[in-house]
C-alpha cells in the first residue's frame, strides 16, 4: 500500500508537467522561445472575428523575439553612452522617445519626469492656452 | 489596487522568458562586463513585447481585411511587419519560416500517408462491397 501511495505522489507532478508542455508543442518550442498558445491568445483579445493560421502565429513569436533582441540591444547602446553597467527604465524610455519605429510603445514607455515637472509643465501649457 | 493587474496573467508573456532573451542579448554586446537588468527595465521589456504583438497583429488584420479574407496568414504578417518599419525581420523570417514548413511538412506527411492508406483501404472496402452489390444484382438480372 506505501508503494502504491508513492507511485501516487509521483504519478501527480507528472500530470501536472505534462499540462504545462500542453502549452507550447514540443517540436515548435525547440524552433521559437515563447508559448504559441500564449501569442494566439494575446492575438485573439483583440481581434477574436478573424482566424490566424498556425504559419502567421510562428510568425509573430519570431518577430516578437526578433523586437526583443533589436529593442535591447538599441537600449544597450544607450546604457553604454550613459557609461551605466545596468539596463535601467530611463534607458529604454530615451530609446523609444528618440526612435521613430517605436513610437508605437509611446504611451506605454513614457519618459519619467517628476510630479512637481509635470504640474509645473501642465500649468505653464494652461497658462499658454488662456 | 484594481490598476496594478489590469491585464491578466495568461495575456502577458512569461517574465523567465523574456529575462532569458534580454539576457542572453545583452551578454552577445558585452561578453565582457555582466550587465544588469533594473526590475522596472525588465517589466517594460515584457509590456512592449507584448504591446509589439497586439500591434503587428492588428496591421496584419488590418491587410488581411483589405483583400477580404477570413484567415491571417504567413504573407500577411511579413507585409505587416515591413508597414510598421521592421523591414529588416522580414528575410530572416522568412528563413524560419521556411524551416518551420520543412519540419511541419515531415510531420504532416507522415500523419498524412498513414491517413492516405486508411483511405485506400476504405475505397478498397467500399469497392469490393460495390461489386459484390452489382454481382448480386446482376445475379438478379440474369434470372
Amino acid at each position: 500500500q506505501e508503494q502504491e501511495a508513492t507511485n501516487e505522489k509521483k504519478k501527480k507532478p507528472n500530470k501536472n508537467g505534462k499540462k504545462i508542455e500542453r502549452d507550447d508543442d514540443d517540436e515548435v518550442s525547440k524552433v521559437c522561445n515563447f508559448p504559441m498558445g500564449r501569442i494566439k491568445r494575446i492575438f485573439k483579445t483583440q481581434s477574436s472575428d478573424i482566424g490566424i493560421t498556425g504559419e502567421a502565429v510562428f510568425l509573430v513569436n519570431k518577430a516578437t523575439d526578433k523586437f526583443l533582441e533589436q529593442f535591447c540591444e538599441d537600449a544597450y547602446e544607450c546604457c553604454a553612452k550613459d557609461r551605466k553597467k545596468s539596463l535601467a527604465y530611463k534607458h529604454l524610455a530615451a530609446v523609444v522617445s528618440e526612435q521613430s519605429k517605436y513610437d508605437f510603445l509611446s504611451d506605454y514607455v513614457p519618459e519619467k519626469i517628476k510630479a512637481e515637472d509635470a504640474l509645473a509643465q501642465r500649468e505653464l501649457a494652461e497658462g499658454g492656452e488662456g | 489596487m484594481e490598476t496594478e493587474k489590469v491585464v491578466p496573467e495568461a495575456e502577458e508573456l512569461p517574465k523567465t522568458i523574456v529575462r532569458r532573451v534580454v539576457k542572453d542579448k545583452l551578454h552577445d554586446c558585452s561578453p565582457d562586463t555582466d550587465i544588469s537588468v533594473h526590475k522596472d527595465a525588465l517589466l517594460a521589456f515584457c509590456e512592449s513585447a507584448r504591446i509589439f504583438i497586439h500591434y503587428l497583429s492588428a496591421t496584419a488584420n488590418d491587410i488581411c481585411k483589405e483583400s477580404k479574407r477570413q484567415t491571417i496568414n504567413a504573407e500577411d504578417v511579413l507585409k505587416a511587419i515591413e508597414e510598421i518599419d521592421f523591414t529588416e525581420f522580414v528575410d530572416p523570417l522568412r528563413d524560419s519560416l521556411d524551416e518551420f514548413r520543412q519540419k511541419n511538412a515531415g510531420k504532416r506527411a507522415g500523419t498524412s500517408k498513414s491517413k492516405e492508406e486508411k483511405k485506400k483501404q476504405k475505397v478498397e472496402g467500399e469497392a469490393s462491397k460495390k461489386s459484390c452489390g452489382k454481382t448480386e444484382k446482376d445475379k438478379k438480372n440474369e434470372e
